[in-house]
């Protein structure tokens, strides 16, 4: 991830947030976790699921409709599979735009967060010119609602009209990064009707280009959208200048959510749904289904109501009363989880795709904190004070909705190595302790921890730390949900038993992302040396690119390591798709951050709905494929 | 033989005052409950001793009973002992902002008073501006600036308070400024400084200590607001509106311990203050004194 792509993953991550952290209670809740002597125990602390899916049951039948929760505050909405960063969200992408319009390559394969073949609309690229030339083969039979088959110059229509877009300002589109995705492209051509050539600036990784570049490409209908304007002529969109023209028109029309049902512009889909309807006052949507589409499964589910909600009570509410027939549950209702069973519906959740953690800052000179953090050994006492299993089993923390989680990929990731289930730094205080006092340090329970042997011999405190020195860190906390507090009040409280002094404070998410931030506020670098706010959300190849390099824009806490470079750079630049192994058992061991389990995110759905497993393990990742489902 | 009349007793305006106020049923039961929170908060962590610095969170939102009386909180801290720790900072807080306020508001109102003209329209028309401006917005503001210390957040709420105090004293020194005793001090050569220390201040004070009660309940609501918004006292330091905007957070989970408690601290406290203002502006001013 990088630049903008890590500002986009700071949004997701604040809109995921919000979504998923629910939580089982042993008590109330009924599903994670046991009892053993009247204490919680880590039962399900670390469990990578929440529940278990349901069985594919029933006999499927056609027709119906489901009516979904939104999320609160999903909107605003925006049709061109081009958003700006403003319009950007999980919910916009992926519960209503790739519902009508299906990417070139589709991922995730159900919980696994890795491209699934059998949805994409081309087979997988193939690599040339040492990974210079990328040749795209559509798949055949796919076509649009009317009928005229998805072509190559649908590709390339997306990736002109996402130059012009950026071309006239660089905000017009959330994913974009500057150097990457469409700057990487010299050019793309249309070979045939059905393949697509693409040649790049530099050679790339074929795992990290398709997964993290390709997955972003939507073929969009030239033949229908190729115009100025409502009635005027398909124009060559291979001319800038025509792009352009193109680009202003679509994105006007994606601004104006009262035409978006009416206007014959976006009924032209190939996803396995259309817009029904659109409510501009209150944002609920209708969808109904694509009886001319062309994927694996065409649609059971006639009708899709999405109804919007002000707040996740009355969503809660709304849920257990029966008028819905999914939505996702929070962390404040996870304890009444037993009563949504209870109303028949089955619930199941996982961790979204991202890591959670407490970020360092390596450039935040007050005290010394930079040179304290810049020594492993330091990180690496903090992170044994994490108490990654007690942190899922507490009911005022995760309260067992969480895995365990120590790297930047998540278990379920295909490129997670073996060991990323091993926590590498385990919570113990003692080890803390061992590993203080072999550098030189004075260890003072509850007091003040002194560095005694100043140096940078194997035994002494590091460079730059002078005899005397304390440790005093701060650590600022999202200010909502409450969870963050918890967190870092817990991280604290361990510190402060080893002599380290944290002191805590609450920020909102955009004071944090704005001002606690190395490349986009440094001069505010020396105010804070930790941060914590719910994590980032990763691509499906997880390579921190951007984020944990030496020049990465996104690089938040200014880390930087010349061997994450150089295996970062593998992962992206490399031949070997499986480079990012090494990178994230190396981020995993060095720290970058300090990790944080991540939470699950639950959903809930009546047990009249059935499919595939598949088809509902994806959503804890917000991804719908409700063409597989289908009411009994 | 004499003919003198037995000795009239004379009762001071102090002692009718005290007499008024033992007449008040509630404001004797408020001054009970002041003390009562009082023991409790200061008192009581010396008789019921519970760990309030290291979290336990395997024993997170405990239900009342057996080791914890009403129960833990989310980071496993025993309620009990968290709503004394918290009500020592509401209470220090309540008092420390109300007599901030109550003393910039008096030395503010009585110069106003005693100078009068131009100088105290001026100084008033900027009471008037200040109080124009919502009070939580500016104290949110503020705190979002400083850390939050017991002392941070007691100059914060009592530099924004002393307008309704300035006011008051200001009407009252008005009143006092064309007696008899002000005009004798003033031909005498007294210095204005002088009146307002001697003469003005002391013969204000009756208003100055009603208004100090009222000060102190609105203070500690003040901070409640701002712990429940978010802005109140960090690990370990805790005060009872954050200990009640996190037991919200868990309302659903049904942990009513984590509200109730300490949410009837706040209430009775609150109350027991007013119910003292009330009697002691009842006992003070002799128009409204019982006879």
């Amino acid at each position: 991830m990088s630049g903008a792509r890590t500002r986009r993953a700071l949004a997701a991550a604040a809109l995921a947030t919000l979504l998923p952290l629910a939580a089982c209670s042993g008590g109330s809740g009924g599903d994670g976790g046991t009892r053993t002597g009247g204490t919680k125990t880590a039962g399900t602390a670390g469990a990578q699921t929440f529940g278990e899916l349901p069985a594919q049951s029933g006999t499927p039948k056609d027709g119906g409709t489901v009516d979904i929760a939104q999320q609160p505050g999903a909107g605003p909405y925006y049709m061109l599979p081009i958003v700006p960063g403003a319009f950007n969200s999980a919910y916009v992408t992926y519960q209503f735009q790739r519902l009508m319009y299906r990417p070139l390559y589709w991922f995730p394969e159900g919980a696994s967060p890795k491209v699934n073949p059998a949805l994409s609309l081309a087979e997988p690229p193939e690599f040339a010119d040492g990974n210079k030339t990328v040749t795209i083969r559509l798949k055949p039979g796919y076509t649009w609602s009317d009928g005229s088959p998805v072509e190559a110059g649908d590709v390339v229509f997306f990736i002109n009209l996402l130059k012009a877009a950026l071309k006239k300002n660089a905000s017009n589109w959330g994913g974009y990064t500057p150097g990457q995705f469409p700057d990487n492209v010299t050019s793309a051509t249309a070979t045939s009707a059905s393949t697509v050539t693409l040649k790049l600036k530099d050679a790339y990784n074929p795992e990290w280009f398709t997964a993290d570049e390709l997955t972003y490409v939507v073929p969009l209908p030239a033949k229908k959208w190729a115009r100025a304007s409502a009635d005027g002529p398909i124009l060559d969109h291979g001319s800038p200048k025509n792009a352009e023209a193109i680009y202003t028109y679509l994105d006007k029309a994606s601004r104006d959510p009262a035409s978006f049902a009416t206007d014959p512009l976006w009924q032209t889909v190939n996803g396995p749904y259309r817009l029904s309807g659109f409510d501009v006052t209150t944002n609920f949507y209708s969808m109904a289904a694509n009886e001319a589409y062309t994927g694996p499964q065409k649609p059971r589910i006639k009708t899709l109501n999405f109804r919007p909600f002000t707040s996740e009570t009355a969503k809660f509410n709304q849920l257990v009363s029966g008028n819905l027939t999914m939505a996702t549950v929070d962390q404040t209702h996870v304890s009444q989880v037993r009563q949504l069973k209870a109303a028949g519906y089955h619930v199941y959740g996982a961790p979204r795709l991202g890591f959670n953690f407490i970020m360092l800052n390596f450039k935040d000179t007050t005290d010394n904190v930079d040179k304290i953090l810049g020594q492993l050994y330091v990180r690496q006492a903090l992170q044994h004070l994490i108490d990654q299993p007690g942190y899922i089993a507490s009911k005022g923390m995760y309260n067992g909705a969480a895995a365990e989680s120590y790297g930047t990929a998540p278990a379920s990731s295909p490129y997670a190595p073996g060991s990323g289930a091993t926590a590498p730094y385990p919570y113990d205080p003692a080890a803390a302790r061992k590993l203080l006092e072999e550098h030189g340090w004075k260890v003072v329970p509850g007091g003040a921890t002194t560095c005694e042997r100043p140096g940078t011999g194997p035994a002494e405190c590091g460079a730059g730390i002078p005899q005397g020195q304390t440790i005093k860190l701060n650590l600022f906390y999202r200010s909502e949900p409450q969870l963050h507090s918890a967190v870092s009040t817990a991280f604290a409280s361990e510190a402060r038993k080893l002599g380290i002094a944290i002191s805590v404070a609450p920020k909102t998410f955009s004071f944090l992302i704005q001002n606690y931030n190395v490349p986009a506020a440094p001069s505010k670098a020396g105010e804070w040396a930790m941060s914590t706010w719910g994590g980032f959300s990763t691509t499906p190849y997880p390579t921190m690119t951007g984020t944990f390099d030496s020049k990465g824009s996104g690089n938040v806490g200014a880390y930087s390591d010349p061997k994450a470079d150089e295996l970062i750079r593998a992962s992206v630049h490399g031949d070997d798709r499986e480079a990012v192994q090494a990178e994230i058992e190396h981020l995993s061991k060095d720290l970058p951050v300090l990790w944080l389990p991540t939470a699950h995110t639950i959903w809930a759905w009546k047990d009249t709905l059935s499919g595939p497993q598949e088809a509902f393990a994806n959503l804890p990742s917000s991804v719908l494929t409700p063409e597989y489902w289908y009411l009994k | 033989m004499t003919d003198t009349a037995p000795p009239q007793q004379v009762t001071s305006g102090w002692r009718l005052a005290v007499r008024s106020f033992a007449q008040n049923r509630l404001a004797v039961a408020g001054v009970g409950i002041i003390v009562l929170l009082i023991l409790f908060c200061f008192a009581g962590p010396l008789l019921y001793v519970t760990e309030q610095v290291a979290v336990d969170p395997v024993n997170s939102l405990l239900p009342p009973g057996g080791d914890y009386p009403l129960g833990t909180d989310a980071q496993g801290f025993d309620v009990l002992g968290r709503i004394m720790r918290g009500g020592q900072a509401s209470l220090q807080i309540g008092l420390f902002a109300a007599l901030i306020a109550t003393a910039i508001g008096t030395l503010y109102g009585t110069i106003a008073g005693l100078i009068g003209g131009v100088v105290d329209g001026i100084m008033m028309r900027l009471v008037d501006t200040l109080l124009s401006i919502p009070f939580l917005f500016i104290v949110l503001i503020a705190a979002t600036q400083f850390s939050s210390t017991v002392l941070s957040l007691s100059l914060i709420l009592g530099a924004f308070s002393w307008l309704g105090p300035a006011r008051l004293v200001r009407a009252e020194v008005l009143s006092l400024r064309s007696r008899g005793f002000v005009a004798a001090a003033t031909v005498m050569g007294a210095t204005k400084p002088r009146i307002i220390v001697r003469h003005l201040i002391p013969n204000a004070l009756g208003v100055v200590i009603v208004n100090i009660t009222f000060q102190v309940a609105d203070a500690i609501i003040a901070v409640s607001l701002l712990g429940f918004l978010g802005f109140g006292l960090n690990y370990p330091d805790v005060e009872w509106g954050t200990q009640l905007s996190d037991g919200v957070s868990h309302l659903f989970e049904g942990a009513w311990w984590l509200i109730y408690p300490v949410g009837g601290c706040l209430v009775l406290v609150v109350m027991a203050f007013n119910f003292v203002g009330d009697a002691l502006r009842d006992s003070i001013d002799v128009r409204l004194r019982r006879r």
